[in-house]
């Protein structure tokens, strides 16, 4: 039978697609382990199988965390992004749009403002900001629940609006305390909410990759109730989905991964909303293809740009939020440029 | 199959269907007939359990409506809303698989089962389009194959309930004998089928049962070939038209309403 020969074609077209992205996964993994400012050779590193205290120290307790972290993180947004699009049917939906990352940056900052006059001891100094982020992600949340369910169901719309509410109001508060603070924590405020993965250290790393990977499978054995509502949220229930609860689920869900990722890292703006339409133009729009090729695309673009945040003007360090967008959006503009015809699912 | 008793439907200050009782059977095609803001739309959302009813109760299948849960209720019930498109883009195939969704089965059996009834009912040619590429009417034609499958156990759709809003509006003539054709299919299966169309002809000679609404009342309800006269249709709409009669043989005869 042609069709189903077509079927079987086309199911497997995307094996290829997975095996290269995981290909320059691992290259961009050797670059990154590569670059810095100590020049470790890991090439002859493997050779001889010989190095010094301290590029040992580099490679396998700084280098190495931070890159497997800039992977995880990236992987996580972009998969937040995706989950996200389809639940609200709208491209434009991103973590920052519901309002739970300016929502940890508040608290953030006002941790940061926290700390400048108070003394905590050393070990609460470390965790006390992405606690509070974290505090501020789940808050957030809570009241955008607490606006948008009700019995009946979640207005999407009113989801939507009542996260752009939250992401001003959480703005002009972080706004208030920028303006309140002296010189030295404004200066941290502002460098946390452009993101860095500086300091990250296994802890760190292992935290974060609790929620991002039982996220991942989460959203993966869900992918078909989604599909559905991406379509029509009242088919799905039709349909035998429930919408109401994969909704919730996948909040809560959607939450945890950014609570965790930014309350490390700050705010990596951008990959959730742009590394979902890169993947959805260059490989389809199924979520079977897209879950893993925005959580790999989403982790080579962040690797990537730490790697260029840490090596450009070394030895000091760009954003890396900064490096996000200039490496993205000129990307993204390209692809919208080359591909306008496609833009027929807004 | 729905069994419908005293049921009042009130949004503010505005009553929408008052005191509705109607029955829909097993192997019946049922067209909802009346002018815009009557209660047709109302009368379907019930069905489909999207109002909280004031009074009265919706029984589905000997069982009210609102104890069922989505699951096994999305295996006896299946609605078809009018065509639009927005979606995601993915493939024909892969927008049908998803309506075995709640059945045990591998993929491949999902597989079988989509490539059977698309060449049962002539869209294998679409299957390996992009959804978001079709017209109007080759997506309404899909629209029906994907609920043929999400309601598909064995061949016998008795107790399986199919409602239709306005399936034909995107449709041109031949697809519109299409989808009929169908729709008697899955009727002849044992399928009670519940419809609204605008094209009161067409629907009238499809239908065999009619159910004329005013007001959110039921003006009346019965056989369509007896049904279908210049005095409920004058009443239900407020016009004054005639009825043709066209003898295709000596068997069948079509009627046309004619303003």
């Amino acid at each position: 039978m042609l069709v189903k020969k077509q079927i079987a074609i086309q199911q497997k077209g995307y094996v290829p697609t997975i095996m290269m992205l995981c290909a320059v996964l691992l290259a961009v993994a050797f670059i990154a382990l590569n670059a810095g400012a100590v020049k470790v050779n890991i090439w002859q590193w493997i050779g001889s199988g010989s190095a010094s205290p301290l590029q040992h120290t580099i490679l396998w307790d700084i280098r190495l965390p931070r890159i497997l972290m800039t992977m995880l993180t990236g992987a996580g947004l972009a998969i937040c992004g995706a989950v996200l699009q389809a639940i609200c049917r709208n491209p434009l939906a991103d973590p920052g749009l519901i309002g739970v990352s300016s929502s940890a940056a508040l608290c953030a900052g006002a941790a940061l403002a926290l700390l400048s006059v108070v003394q905590l001891p050393p070990l609460a100094m470390t965790y006390f900001v992405p606690l509070s982020a974290f505090v501020g992600a789940t808050l957030s949340l809570i009241l955008l629940l607490k606006i948008a369910d009700s019995a009946q169901g979640m207005n999407t719309l009113v989801l939507i609006l009542a996260g752009v509410a939250i992401n001003a109001g959480a703005m002009t508060l972080l706004g208030l305390i920028q303006y309140v603070v002296d010189d030295a924590t404004l200066r941290q405020i502002t460098f946390w909410s452009m993101g860095s993965y500086a300091g990250i250290n296994y802890t760190s790393l292992s935290i974060t990759t609790v929620p991002v990977v039982l996220g991942a499978y989460y959203f993966w054995q869900i992918r078909h109730p989604l599909m559905l509502m991406s379509c029509s949220e009242k088919q799905a229930k039709y349909q035998g989905v429930n919408t109401r609860k994969v909704k919730l689920t996948s909040l809560w869900v959607v939450a945890a991964i950014v609570a965790v990722c930014v309350s490390f890292t700050g705010i990596v703006g951008f990959v959730g909303l742009v590394v979902p339409h890169i993947c959805r133009m260059l490989f389809g729009a199924h979520l079977r293809i897209l879950l893993p090729t925005s959580i790999l695309f989403g982790a080579i673009l962040v690797a990537l740009a730490d790697t260029l945040a840490r090596t450009l003007i070394i030895p000091a360090e760009i954003p890396i939020g900064l490096i996000t967008s200039m490496v993205g959006v000129p990307f993204f503009l390209y692809l919208i440029v080359r591909e306008k015809r496609k833009f027929n699912y807004v | 199959m729905f069994n419908l008793s005293a049921v009042t439907v009130v949004a503010g200050q505005k009553t929408l269907l008052n005191d509705v009782s109607l029955v829909f059977k097993s192997n019946s095609i049922t067209a909802i007939l009346g002018a815009n803001g009557a209660g047709k739309s109302t009368l379907f959302k019930s069905l489909l359990g999207e109002y909280p009813l004031n009074k009265g109760i919706i029984k589905f299948d000997g069982r009210p409506l609102d104890e069922y849960l989505l699951k096994d209720l999305s295996k006896k019930r299946a609605y078809i809303a009018q065509a639009k498109t927005g979606f995601f883009s993915m493939l024909v195939y892969e927008y049908l698989q998803l309506a075995r969704l709640q059945y045990y089965e591998t993929d491949e059996q999902s597989q079988n089962l989509v490539l059977k009834f698309s060449d049962q009912f002539h869209i294998t040619h679409l299957l390996m389009r992009d959804v978001t590429q079709l017209s109007g009417g080759e997506l309404q034609l899909i629209e029906f194959v994907r609920a043929y499958l999400q309601l598909y156990e064995t061949s016998n759709m008795h107790n399986k309930c199919l409602l239709l809003d306005e399936p034909a509006s995107a449709l041109d003539i031949k697809q519109t004998r299409l989808l009929y054709g169908h729709l008697k299919t899955f009727q002849r299966a044992g399928g009670c089928i519940i419809i609204i169309d605008h094209d009161i002809n067409a629907v009238a000679n499809l239908a065999t049962n009619l159910v004329y609404i005013k007001l959110g009342e039921v003006l009346a309800t019965g056989a369509s070939s007896e049904l279908f006269t210049k005095a409920h249709i004058d009443d239900c709409f407020d016009t004054s038209g005639q009825i043709i009669v066209h003898k295709a043989n000596s068997l069948h005869e079509n009627k046309m309403y004619h303003v």
